[in-house]
């Protein structure tokens, strides 16, 4: 993968970097709570935090409900999916050492999607409506890295290729799923696919928000492994490293953190893609350093985004709207701007 | 050739055939006693051919009758109707016509209704296609009747025109006049009382169309179950967005209705103690309307505004529901199912089954409401 050019090239500082993105989730994350439709002075706000947290004396019954039930688990769980969104394109991008490669492209959200869109119309679940939906998604990508290689070798103009007919294919079911839903389940099935953290609970939190938390952490623990896939596959092997089974766990872990983010809040495009070349031009190439800092970037922006879907209009924006309006412009920007390499 | 000419008003026979001006201007020249008839509807004519005895002339329908629930053996239009479960369906609407269908139906009339949903850009173009190839391309006479609230129009004449064009396609005008004094009759019942409401005694009413879990749609003031919300009812619609959209529990809470109408999109709507028994909407328990137990259903007597002969039922729920001293002498429950006899020629245990099995009502004899 090309070097692009690196902000903070010291090590120590980029760790430096990677708690400041940490603690400016946080402040984004305490900022966004305190926006909504229904009027709480930001006082109020934190008074209700404090007061779930052990200090205060309760304050009103509707501030408890907004703040503590309705926004703080939204915008936890809002953190999660960027986190889990970014941190896979980080991990798609590394293994298939292509910039443009993430799960959206190669098929794998499509795939969750009609995963999860079967279980929601039939009741066909295998285990859970995550599980369902993982299991499709690895059908998915199996599906694309297969189209695309030839002779062992996977190249990026194939990647693409297939990428696009596995989209297609999937979004033929999902058109297919839509034609013969009833009207009622079509209406939820269109807003689910275009994503959105409107009915974010705590119990949301709990399960699907801690199996993303661990799925993140073990994924950045596995950076340095991306790191000697870097140098090429040859060379890892004679590094000792076990290439295929290496590549099939991170792409596993990459593909069960889009999947689960899928099944819960519906397809959110551009995440995986644009995030991890953001943290790349920040902290470089290292992928120790730029999948933490993927997820922290990819969890930021996420918040940003969702805030933006709750408040801007009156009524719910899906999120995908805006994460498109975003991430579009920017790959074109991206592209443009390193056409060389992209096109060569 | 005898030409007579039909005493009715817009109606020419001539021999086997007469001719009918439709709800778009344009003379159409049909059998004088249709036998093999097409619908295309989402429910309003299916109610209109049984209350006007003609369901067996029925040999196809499309649109959206059977689309909605899950369990069509819960439909009106099919418990009204049983018969048209075996019908073809020509779809349309929201899908393309399937116009060889039609055509092995062998119509000699289709019956179209238009509302508000065919009228919306997504659909139109594809609606007026469809009757191109109906009328153009299988040469059948098409009549285009309208729904409810058309184009804006927050007055039920469209309904009164389209249930007086259907007496007149089947010869039935006794009948439709009759369904018209009476559904006029109830109407007039709701609007006497409430106009006497002055602005600042409003009811603060959210029109909601709860589904699994929220954000859910909030209708506003001119869209289904809300269109005669500030004309008829008199009541404030607190959601007062241009366009109907998903709200989320956060603005349901800062709205803070003193009255929910659970609309007929309401997949969990039909049992208004809903958000007291079911936690995925607990955050909403502190709103007044949830508080004070002033949360009311229409189950599924409308479609997307497309209120039919349902009309006068939803708006004495809606209103007894803003207005409960208002309306304390009227069980809406015993004054529905009379209103159904009445109309469909129904005894008391049909009525009482269709109402509260199948258009899901129930809740009025729980609340003796």
């Amino acid at each position: 993968m090309a070097q692009k050019s690196t902000l903070f090239p010291d090590r120590r500082k980029k760790r430096l970097l990677i708690a400041t993105f940490f603690v400016i989730l946080i402040i984004t994350m305490m900022i966004t709570i305190t926006a909504g439709v229904y009027p709480i002075t930001v006082n109020d706000v934190y008074l209700t935090v404090f007061q779930h947290l052990g200090f205060g004396n309760p304050l009103g019954m509707t501030n408890d409900i907004v703040v503590w039930e309705i926004r703080i688990p939204r915008v936890i769980l809002a953190a999660l999916v960027g986190a889990a969104l970014a941190i896979s394109g980080a991990v798609f991008q590394g293994v298939f050492r292509n910039p443009l490669v993430e799960p959206y492209i190669m098929g794998v959200s499509s795939g969750a999607a009609v995963g999860a869109g079967i279980a929601i119309m039939f009741g066909f679940i295998v285990i859970s409506l995550q599980c369902t939906a993982f299991l499709f998604g690895v059908f998915a990508a199996v599906l694309a890295y297969s189209f695309a290689t030839i002779r062992r070798e996977t190249p990026l103009v194939n990647l693409i290729l297939a990428g696009i007919v596995v989209n297609a294919m999937f979004d033929a079911g999902l058109a297919i799923l839509k034609t013969i839903a009833p009207y009622g389940k079509l209406q939820d099935l269109v807003f689910w696919l275009m994503g959105g953290f409107g009915g974010t609970k705590w119990g949301d939190v709990s399960s699907v928000g801690v199996q993303i938390f661990i799925g993140v952490v073990i994924t950045s623990l596995l950076g340095w492994q991306l790191n000697l896939l870097a140098v090429g596959e040859e060379d890892a092997r004679s590094l000792g490293l076990h290439v295929q089974r290496v590549k099939a766990i991170l792409l596993g872990l990459a593909i069960y953190l889009t999947s689960i983010s899928v099944a819960t809040v519906g397809i959110i495009a551009w995440v995986g893609l644009i995030m991890p070349h953001i943290s790349r031009m920040i902290v470089g190439p290292d992928h120790r350093i730029l999948l933490p800092a993927s997820a922290l970037i990819g969890a930021i922006f996420l918040v940003l985004c969702d805030t933006l879907a709750r408040t801007v209009m009156t009524a719910e924006i899906p999120i995908s709207i805006i994460t498109s309006a975003i991430g579009g412009p920017y790959l074109l920007y991206l592209i443009r701007k390193n056409r060389s390499f992209y096109f060569r | 050739m005898l030409l007579l000419i039909g005493g009715m008003c817009g109606t020419i026979v001539v021999a086997d055939t007469k001719t009918i001006t439709d709800m778009r201007g344009k003379n159409v020249t049909i059998p004088a006693n249709p036998e093999r008839v097409a619908i295309m509807n989402a429910g309003f004519l299916a109610q209109l051919t049984r209350a006007l005895g003609v369901s067996d002339k029925i040999k196809a329908t499309g649109g959206l009758l059977f689309d909605w629930e899950d369990n069509e053996d819960q439909n009106e239009y099919i418990y009204l109707n049983p018969d048209f479960m075996n019908l073809p369906n020509i779809y349309g609407w929201q899908d393309p016509l399937n116009a060889e269908t039609l055509a092995f139906t062998n119509p000699d009339l289709v019956i179209w209704e238009d509302t508000e949903y065919t009228q919306g850009a997504k659909y139109k173009e594809q609606n007026n296609k469809d009757i191109d190839t109906i009328e153009n391309t299988l040469k059948v006479p098409l009549v285009l009747v309208k729904g409810t609230g058309l184009y804006g129009n927050k007055d039920n004449q469209a309904t009164y025109d389209t249930i007086t064009l259907m007496g007149e396609i089947f010869n039935t005008q006794e009948k439709a006049a009759e369904i018209n004094a009476e559904m006029q009759k109830r109407i007039a019942e709701v609007e006497e009382r409430t106009k006497k409401i002055t602005p600042d005694k409003q009811a603060k009413v959210l029109f909601l169309g709860l589904t699994d879990e929220l954000p859910s749609p909030a209708w506003e003031n001119n869209y289904g179950d809300a269109k005669f919300s500030d004309n008829i009812l008199n009541v404030k619609n607190v959601y007062t967005d241009t366009n109907t959209r998903k709200i989320s529990a956060e603005h349901i809470i800062k709205l803070n209705p003193e009255v929910i109408i659970l609309t007929s999109y309401s997949k969990k709507g039909l049992n208004p103690d809903i958000f007291k028994e079911d936690d995925t909407f607990k955050e909403l328990r502190n709103v007044d309307a949830i508080k004070n137990d002033r949360v009311y259903s229409v189950g599924d007597m409308t479609w997307i505004g497309d209120y039919g002969l349902d009309t006068p039922m939803i708006l004495m729920t809606e209103a007894k529901g803003a207005y409960p001293d208002l309306f304390g002498d009227i069980n809406v429950r015993d004054w529905s199912i009379d209103y159904l006899k009445k109309i469909y020629g129904m005894n008391d245990d049909e009525a009482t089954t269709l109402y509260d099995d199948i258009i899901g009502m129930s809740w009025t004899k729980k609340k003796n409401f």
